[in-house]
């Protein structure tokens, strides 16, 4: 066996790049013929095998620094094996002492901490909040961050002691399962030289760096936004405007460049897709994949039927008016209590389809849809049936605000959803089952009008009520009576106050 | 808030801690600084500006020596007078360090004149001159006590026979012999600048060539224009020994070689100054003296903020600048991380100006990279100031283009830099920056030519020849 060495030549005028083989690793090589083309200051050389026989190890790569006498690969005899001598040459190569201010520290223990795979389903999580910071001693069973799945948040508590050297997975970003998210160390070195290994960081711009955070999405929404300013001008650099315009590339469907700011840079555009209409393209946070997967589901699988009934609402508009601040209640609240009254004595409401099965549930566990900056929300208000006013709305405004902090209640326990988008001045909706439940109640905003009573035109409120069902297990007249009676106990507030 | 409670206490008033207090003050912070030598620190009074006002001098000198060769005579002996050169020095500094007390006023900071020693995480002893002592607390604290030369254990601490950059600076008189022990930025600058003085300069470095931190081709340039000049350089050479006699010292140099010389100026790099500090106190550790911290420039320690020189990151002042701001921003609330390029600046003549990824350091990252190279003596502007010495080297990453490094030795290299640190900074392509319209004629083209070449499209470069080379093999 042989090493192919780079000669020491007057024209190999350095800093000297491997610009790339011109033969394989198995194929067979004469003196004279070129093997591989070495970048030079001012020179492109072509480099004659010197030797005869088969590549057996290509030892460096294109793009690679080389220098003089350095070997560049091992022939032999087709089917030697020649992994002994390679590893032997990369032992001798002769090491550049290492000039840094700051010395290296030995290398210690580091334990990596991953992002568990909590249940079979999950892929990736978010790392919602870090419980301790750099420099903490952690011991096991310690919660050290919360994080959120499709399915819940939750605490994740150490499995291995020490000190926290280093992390490397922000609040707010979404990685896959196993993924190292902080490191334990005594030193901080020892990270470094840890990282160094695993090869992580390997794209280090300068010597200052401490190795680059492991490729993560950033959940703020404001990170993903499109960067125009001024105007609607694109932030991009002028080798990326050049490239778009060669590729048909429209900058603003890019969204963010990988630049600072957002800035869009050539290789954005290298990877963009060409055509002037090109949609921006999001991947989905996991809440919205799971409002995808979930109403997709109950459109396709549940027979839906919408039944519309207009309360008249002057009564509740001044019987709100008049409780609220003793309350401290909402209109929604009033609607919620009059859907449970009336999901008490309409047990079709409390019934769920099942396996060709009707399953009737006991307790009226109303779900209130929430909208927050991530997607929609249902956190459930247990047994609303048995609540007064003022109960019901304090926990209503509890599990909505819980809700709107990340954090859902009564999860699965729902038999019954009600949506109000009242306050955006919507006069009437159909909404999608929440699934597994039967129904959902869509309350449409309280409108000024007229009604006609004995011949005089007399001002009034009204509200639209919108009821989607489930036919496989709530008929129409079943619809009929549920809206009905909502209506009675609307239009007569005080029976819902006073009860 | 009583006078001596304080949003953000600076330890150190060098360009770590002065602007960090800056930066306080502007987001609104009650801001003290507490000093114990004098305003601005190292970089101010023993570093990047004295060596400069020093290094001016020396630079005119030498011009006026070789003013002929621009068509002036200069009749008569060149003289310089060194006193005055010293006192146009001090004078610079002591308008400097007005210049931040200004700023301090200014911005209402209060300056506390004393040692800081830590008494708990917020809380802090000034002992000043007198002996007597105040207290302050403090909601946040930055270490910003930078670094102090580092000395050779066993050799003699005589000043006069054997200094650092902070005696040489301040010398009154200049030796006639000098050993200059470090061929780094610092035992290059002064050797640079010694030798237009007429100082007989030797440096010796350990390692196999001058400023072994950089792109290795600045330094082997570097060594050829003082070789030339008659500056002796001996490098992979070692001070075995050192004897101190009455008249003279000598040095043994690894290899047996013996020089004479009246002085000895030590260079070898610097060493944290946080011992006085009373870290211990609240549980702070460091390693060999530097506070580690993460990339918002927190220690371990809740509350408490390393920057500069002390926390080893990188001891230049413009890096203590950028963490003092990073610091005092994640001190008040509006933290970020810290991972921009930090340009070096040599102030030679010729200068060298570097940012980035070393051609080295992509070897042993094993990142596949393109190098660009284009000679500054190329250029109309260049051959018209008669300044054609030097070259620029651009290197890119050969998948995605990206900028990594540029590096460069000439005149106005530590300016011409700039460009480049903001263009990698911006995270720019070589294309990027190959296709910016720089001014004609200035030396700066050489920066865009040299990113065109990495992509083999300078056009004031012919093509690249093909050789053909014949491979050596071994058994």
């Amino acid at each position: 066996m042989h090493t192919i060495r780079l000669p020491k030549d007057k024209a190999l005028v350095g800093p000297l790049v491997m610009a790339g083989w011109l033969k394989k690793e198995g194929q067979a090589i004469s003196p004279t013929e070129s093997i591989a083309q070495i970048e030079a200051i001012g020179a492109q050389v072509e480099l004659q095998g010197g030797a005869s026989g088969t590549i057996l190890k290509i030892l460096v790569r294109p793009g690679q620094v080389v220098e003089p006498d350095q070997p560049l690969c091992i022939i032999g005899e087709a089917g030697q094996d020649a992994s002994k001598v390679a590893s032997g040459l990369t032992k001798s190569e002769p090491q550049r002492p290492e000039a840094q201010t700051v010395a290296k520290v030995t290398s210690g223990q580091v334990i990596p901490i991953l992002m568990p795979q909590a249940g079979q389903t999950m892929e990736e999580g978010t790392l919602v909040a870090w419980k301790v910071k750099e420099g903490d001693r952690i011991a096991v069973g310690q919660v050290i961050f919360d994080i959120e799945t499709d399915k819940a948040t939750m605490e994740v508590e150490a499995t291995d002691a020490g000190r926290i050297a280093r992390i490397v997975v922000q609040e707010g970003q979404v990685v896959p399962v196993k993924t190292p998210v902080a490191y334990l160390a005594e030193k901080d070195a020892d990270v470094d030289a840890y990282l160094a290994v695993q090869g992580a960081g390997d794209r280090t711009q300068n010597s200052e760096d401490k190795g680059e955070e492991p490729e993560a999405r950033s959940q703020k929404p404001e990170d993903r936004r499109q960067r125009t300013e001024d105007g609607g001008r694109v932030k991009a650099s002028p080798a990326a405007r050049k490239l778009a315009t060669q590729k048909g590339v429209d900058m603003t469907a890019i969204g963010a460049g990988s630049g600072p700011g957002g800035r869009i840079l050539s290789t954005d555009v290298a990877s963009a897709k060409a055509g002037v209409t090109a949609p921006k393209g999001e991947s989905l946070s996991k809440m919205r994949l799971a409002i995808a997967r979930n109403l997709l589901w109950s459109k396709q699988n549940i027979p839906h039927f919408y039944a519309k009934r207009v309360v008249e609402a002057q009564a509740l508009f001044a019987t709100y008016r008049k409780t609220k601040e003793q309350f401290k209640c909402t209109l929604n609240d009033f609607v919620t209590a009059a859907c449970a009254r009336a999901i008490r004595e309409l047990p079709a409401f409390r019934s769920q389809f099942k396996d060709n099965t009707i399953v009737e549930f006991p307790a009226v566990n109303i779900g209130i849809a929430v909208g927050t900056d991530e997607g929609l929300t249902v956190p459930v208000v247990l047994n609303a049936d048995r609540m007064g006013m003022q109960e019901l709305a304090q926990k209503t405004r509890q599990v909505v605000e819980s809700a709107r902090s990340g954090k859902l209640e009564g999860v699965g326990q729902g038999i019954f959803t009600i949506t109000n988008m009242g306050m955006f001045g919507i006069e009437e909706f159909l909404a999608i089952i929440n699934p597994p439940e039967s129904a959902i109640l869509a309350v449409g905003a309280i409108q000024e009008t007229v009604k006609v009573q004995d011949g005089n035109i007399l001002p009034t409120r009204n509200m639209t009520l919108c009821l989607s069902v489930d036919h496989r297990v709530i008929d129409g007249i079943m619809s009929a009576q549920f809206l009905n009676r909502v209506k009675e106990l609307l239009e007569n507030p005080e029976q819902l106050v006073h009860c | 808030m009583s006078d001596s409670q304080f949003d953000v206490v600076m330890i150190g008033s060098g360009p770590g801690g002065y602007v960090a207090a800056l930066k306080a003050a502007q987001l609104g912070a009650k801001v003290a600084v507490i000093e114990r030598h004098l305003l601005g620190g190292t970089c101010l009074n023993y570093g990047c500006i004295p060596s400069k006002a020093l290094l001016a001098s020396a630079e005119l000198l030498h011009k006026i020596r070789s003013a002929s060769e621009l068509g002036i005579s200069v009749s008569g002996e060149v003289a310089f007078d060194w006193p005055k050169i010293q006192r146009r020095k001090d004078k610079v500094l002591a308008k400097l360090r007005g210049g931040v007390k200004g700023l301090f006023m200014a911005r209402n900071v209060t300056l506390l004149d004393g040692q800081a020693r830590f008494e708990g995480a917020c809380r802090i002893v000034v002992t000043r001159k007198d002996q007597t002592t105040e207290t302050v607390t403090a909601r946040k604290i930055v270490i910003a006590s930078g670094s102090v030369p580092a000395k050779i254990p066993g050799w003699p601490t005589d000043p006069e026979q054997v200094c650092t950059s902070d005696d040489a600076l301040h010398w009154k008189t200049l030796p006639g012999r000098l050993l200059i022990v470090g061929g780094g930025v610092i035992g290059c600058e002064f050797a640079c600048m010694l030798h237009e003085y007429g100082v007989q300069v030797t440096v010796v470095e350990m390692l196999p060539g001058l400023l072994p931190e950089m792109e290795p081709a600045l330094g082997e340039a570097l060594a050829q224009v003082f070789t030339q000049r008659g500056i002796r350089i001996q490098t992979s050479a070692k001070v075995e020994d050192l004897a101190v006699k009455a008249s003279a010292i000598t040095a043994r140099v690894s290899g047996g070689q013996v020089i004479e010389v009246d002085k000895v100026l030590v260079a070898t790099g610097r060493r944290p100054n946080t011992a006085d500090l009373g870290l211990d106190r609240v549980g702070l550790a460091t390693d060999r003296g530097f506070v580690r911290v993460n990339d918002r420039m927190q220690t371990p320690v809740a509350g408490v903020y390393c920057i500069g020189d002390a926390n080893g990151r990188c001891l230049l002042a413009h890096a203590a600048s950028a963490q003092g701001v990073t610091a005092v921003e994640d001190a008040l609330g509006h933290g970020k991380d810290l991972t921009l390029p930090v340009p070096s600046a040599v102030y030679t003549f010729p200068e060298i100006g570097s940012v980035g990824l070393t051609t080295r350091q992509a070897g042993q990252q094993q990142i596949p990279v393109s190098i660009g190279q284009f000679p500054i003596g190329h250029l109309g502007k260049a051959m018209a100031v008669g300044e054609e010495f030097g070259f620029v080297r651009v290197v890119r990453h050969r998948e995605d283009n990206m900028l990594l490094g540029v590096h460069m030795i000439g005149a106005h290299a530590t300016e011409i830099i700039e460009s480049a640190t903001a263009m990698i900074g911006t995270k720019a392509s070589a294309a990027d920056l190959g296709e910016m319209i720089f001014a004609h004629p200035t030396l700066g083209e050489a920066v865009k030519e040299a990113a065109e070449d990495s992509l083999q499209q300078a056009l004031h470069l012919p093509p690249r020849k093909a050789v053909r080379i014949m491979a050596s093999f071994d058994v």
